[in-house]
């Protein structure tokens, strides 16, 4: 579904991934761990189309979208949960949603389903994003990508920074998207978070894709992740 | 002296250079040897302005306050107030590096768009001032019959006030040569690079700002008094924003990253401006279009024509007209 | 009394010109981060069109409406092939305008002639509306009208309309308005047309107020980008505020200081700007 193919990225002059190659198949939840500078914000910038790749091609379902402009890239049907959040702060819970909607269809996210899954967002519908505290507006950026019903969809360690009770929240939904067949890309240091939910997972280190496994086997144990991580 | 050891092709290009300069008038028909003049004292306030934009990093669209300041100075020193030379000059300078001073400490916390819009308003401040104190100035009609009696020259005519502006020119090019090498210089320009290490490292970022900001008021002024006395004549048209961003654009068409682009460009331009208005009206068409095909086409100026040949291709697309660091958002990349 | 009156009005009728000009400026800056200093060439060129159709045609509102169709098709056209190619480069973007605007300019110069020339009032506007000591022309009232409805339409689609909160999600966070899908260059263009369109109609209609002659773009300009800076780049509410603001001491430096009466506007204006950049109600930069 979303192919990465020999890309090579760089950011200023630092060439950030080298001949970068990924796959993830439809419908699969694939976790993309690595430790901080390796790549992962860069890697998932680059699908949006924030980046350009100098080599190399990205496609989603065969055809190319490396080199699109990010908003062709978006209706193509990618998503993004970026890293901190980003919410527009100057609109309101509720046209951050509106303007982001895109028909999904019966099986599709509606408005009054993420509210249901997020009742602090229908709490606050009127109120300025800015405004919100910091879980708040995560799970608003969450929903805002929910709510695109994109096929693809992109998280850059969407539990940073957030209580348990939320961090929950959230592994609810990446399995939601699993069960409705939505194709994820989940980028994330907590090796525990990833492994539970992927279908596979791959190590990101120094700009190339060092391993790539089937969650289920690293479930029962994960240390040959900890240790590809770099940690003892 | 150290700067020149092992540079013997740039010094004989330099002496060459002006020994011809010097010889100019007697190799073209006498017309030129106005149009000559002109040049030099264009390219004198492309080099002083250069200090502020090029070294510093920072965007003045109001450096025609300083280059009207001097004209003035000459304009009300000679017709009005009975000044000496000696006077009229030192006065000329003082009022650049002091009202250079100004900007310099108005602009402190400010960079980018916000800067060129601030020096656009004081630029505008005192071109309203000479505009409108008409009893002073004589407003928009400008002061003529500036004659040149006071200045020291050999012989009269047009020929010899050449030569003293080519005298004039030289050393304060030299001098602004040697100011960008030195230790201040060279920490002017660190300041535009990268201000918040040179702030890390000590340096006082605002300090050499306004150092930069008089340097180049100074000079500037000093251009516009050269001016004066070249057309013995002034007029709120020297502070006109326009001039100050004539100025810019000939310094960014004859590449504001190296110390002598902006001279370049102003002999470029004028020369342009020459050809052009001989044969058409439109020469103001022309300078517009000139404006808009060099920042598409020409960001490095002519300087750096011959350095994007050679280049293969750019490895990152950074725009080359300074732009100050602290423009853009920055977002953390992993 | 009648006197201070008709001070206030004035300077309230012109300030309501300098809106119609800024709210153009204001917004494509807000958005694009763009400045356009060939705005005024669009004002004057928008008084140029109109003057040249109504000739052609005898009719005063479809000369106004093709000025203001063909200066808005033109900044979609200057923006498309022009500003978008420096966008984010502020510098740039200055000297490429100032480069346009030398070019419309002296193109007017041209095809018109240098001669000082005056749209005439909408039809049906002449005359003058008396308040006891007090005469004053409905056109100028009409000046002031009109700004309010340009100004409460603008903030009504700029915060209460889709649209509008596409506008403001690509000024909050271009990246993210893109990757919702916000076809953020098409806004562009659209707000630099509509921008462009605003200033036209200004040139028409202010024109009449003003009158218009090539280098007449830039007085505007100036005044335009001051109440656009005092206001806060980017703020509609704050171009009208100031706007108005500027009208009046424009009105009232003339009346009072006339010698001094550029000075004492730009002067204040550099001084706010040393020290409260954003202006009155602008933005702090990221």
């Amino acid at each position: 579904m979303l192919d990465l193919r020999d890309v090579d990225v760089y950011y200023g002059s630092s060439h950030v991934l080298h001949r970068t190659t990924l796959h993830v198949a439809e419908g699969e939840t694939y976790a993309l761990l690595g430790r901080n500078g390796m790549g992962k914000t860069t890697l998932v910038h680059t699908v949006m189309g924030f980046l350009r790749p100098r080599g190399g091609v990205i496609t989603l379902a065969g055809e190319r979208i490396s080199g699109l402009a990010s908003e062709r890239i978006a209706r193509r049907g990618v998503a993004l949960v970026p890293q901190g959040r980003r919410v527009f702060p100057s609109l309101t819970v509720g046209e951050t949603l509106e303007v982001s909607y895109r028909d999904g269809g019966r099986e599709g996210w509606t408005l009054t389903e993420v509210c249901d899954r997020f009742p602090i967002l229908g709490d606050r519908w009127g109120q300025t994003a800015g405004l919100l505290s910091g879980g708040q507006q995560q799970m608003l950026a969450i929903a805002r990508a929910l709510v695109t019903n994109s096929a693809v969809v992109l998280l850059d360690e969407p539990t940073e920074g957030l209580d348990p009770s939320r961090v929950t929240a959230v592994a609810d939904v990446v399995a939601e998207l699993a069960r409705r067949g939505t194709t994820t890309l989940l980028v994330e240091q907590k090796v525990r978070f990833a492994v539970d939910l992927a279908d596979r997972i791959g190590v990101l280190s120094r700009g190339e894709v060092v391993h790539s496994v089937a969650g289920g086997s690293m479930r029962k144990d994960p240390a040959p992740l900890y240790a590809e991580l770099g940690f003892t | 002296m150290a700067a020149l050891r092992g540079r013997w092709p740039t010094v004989v290009g330099v002496l060459a250079g002006v020994g011809l300069l010097t010889a100019l008038p007697a190799l073209v028909p006498s017309f030129y040897v106005t149009l000559s003049t002109r040049i030099i004292v264009i390219a004198m306030f492309a080099l002083a302005f250069n200090v502020v934009f090029g070294m510093g990093g920072m965007h003045s669209l109001g450096h025609a306050a300083f280059f009207g300041l001097g004209g003035y100075t000459v304009g009300l020193g000679v017709t009005r107030w009975d000044w000496s030379f000696t006077v009229i000059v030192l006065v000329a300078l003082a009022l650049g590096a002091f009202v250079g001073l100004a900007y310099g400490i108005l602009t402190q916390r400010t960079n980018g768009i916000y800067l060129l819009l601030l020096t656009l308003a004081l630029g505008q401040a005192i071109w309203g001032l000479a505009f409108q104190q008409v009893e002073i100035t004589r407003g928009d009609n400008g002061i003529s019959g500036v004659t040149r009696e006071l200045v020291p020259l050999v012989g009269t005519g047009a020929l010899s006030y050449y030569h003293f502006v080519l005298l004039v020119a030289l050393a304060s090019t030299g001098s602004l040569w040697w100011f960008s090498l030195s230790p201040v210089g060279r920490a002017i320009v660190g300041t535009r690079e990268s201000p918040t290490r040179m702030a890390a490292l000590g340096f006082r970022v605002g300090l050499y700002r306004n150092i930069a900001f008089v340097v180049s008021g100074l000079f500037s002024a000093l251009a516009g008094v050269l001016y004066t006395w070249h057309h013995r004549f002034v007029s709120p048209d020297a502070l006109l924003w326009e001039m100050s961003a004539f100025i810019l654009i000939v310094a960014i068409v004859g590449g504001a990253n190296t110390f002598l682009g902006p001279a370049l460009g102003a002999a470029v331009i004028i020369s342009l401006e020459f050809w052009v208005s001989l044969h058409t009206q439109r020469w103001m068409t022309v300078l517009g279009l000139v404006y808009v095909l060099t920042i598409l086409f020409l960001p490095e100026g002519i300087v750096g024509l011959g350095g994007r040949l050679r280049r293969r291709h750019a490895s990152v697309d950074v725009p080359v007209i300074p732009e100050p660091t602290a423009s853009r958002s920055g977002r953390s990349h992993e | 009394m009648a006197s201070l009156l008709s001070h206030v009005l004035n300077g309230l009728s012109f300030g309501s010109l300098l809106f119609l000009v800024a709210s153009g400026l204001t917004l494509t800056f807000g958005l694009m981060r763009a400045l356009n200093l060939a705005h005024g060439a669009f004002f004057l060129l928008g008084g140029y069109v109109a003057l040249d159709l109504l000739g052609r045609t005898d009719s005063y509102w479809l000369a106004m409406l093709g000025a203001v169709v063909v200066v808005g098709l033109l900044g979609v056209a200057f923006e498309r092939f022009l500003v978008h190619r420096v966008l984010h480069r502020e510098l740039a973007q200055v000297v490429l305008t100032i480069g346009a605007a030398f070019v419309i300019a002296d193109q007017i110069l041209a095809y018109w002639g240098g001669r000082p020339v005056m749209p005439p009032r909408p039809p049906g506007l002449g005359g003058s509306v008396t308040i006891g000591d007090l005469t004053f022309p409905w056109f100028r009232l009409s000046l002031i009208v009109i700004a309010l409805v340009v100004f409460v339409s603008l903030w009504l689609l700029i915060n209460r309309t889709r649209v509008g909160a596409m506008i403001r999600a690509s000024v909050d966070d271009e990246e993210m308005a893109r990757s919702v899908g916000i076809r953020v260059p098409v806004l562009f263009m659209a707000v630099f047309g509509a921008g462009s369109a605003l200033a036209a109609f200004a040139g028409v209609w202010g024109g009449a107020f003003t009158g218009l002659e090539p280098g007449g773009e830039f007085s505007i300009l100036l005044l335009a980008l001051v109440v656009t800076v005092v206001g806060g780049l980017g703020s509609v509410t704050g171009a009208f505020v100031a706007g108005l603001g500027v009208g009046l001491v424009d009105e009232f430096g003339k009346s009072l200081f006339p010698s001094f009466a550029l000075f004492t506007i730009y002067a204040p204006v550099a001084l706010l700007l040393a020290i409260r950049p954003r202006g009155l109600l602008g933005r702090v930069e990221r």
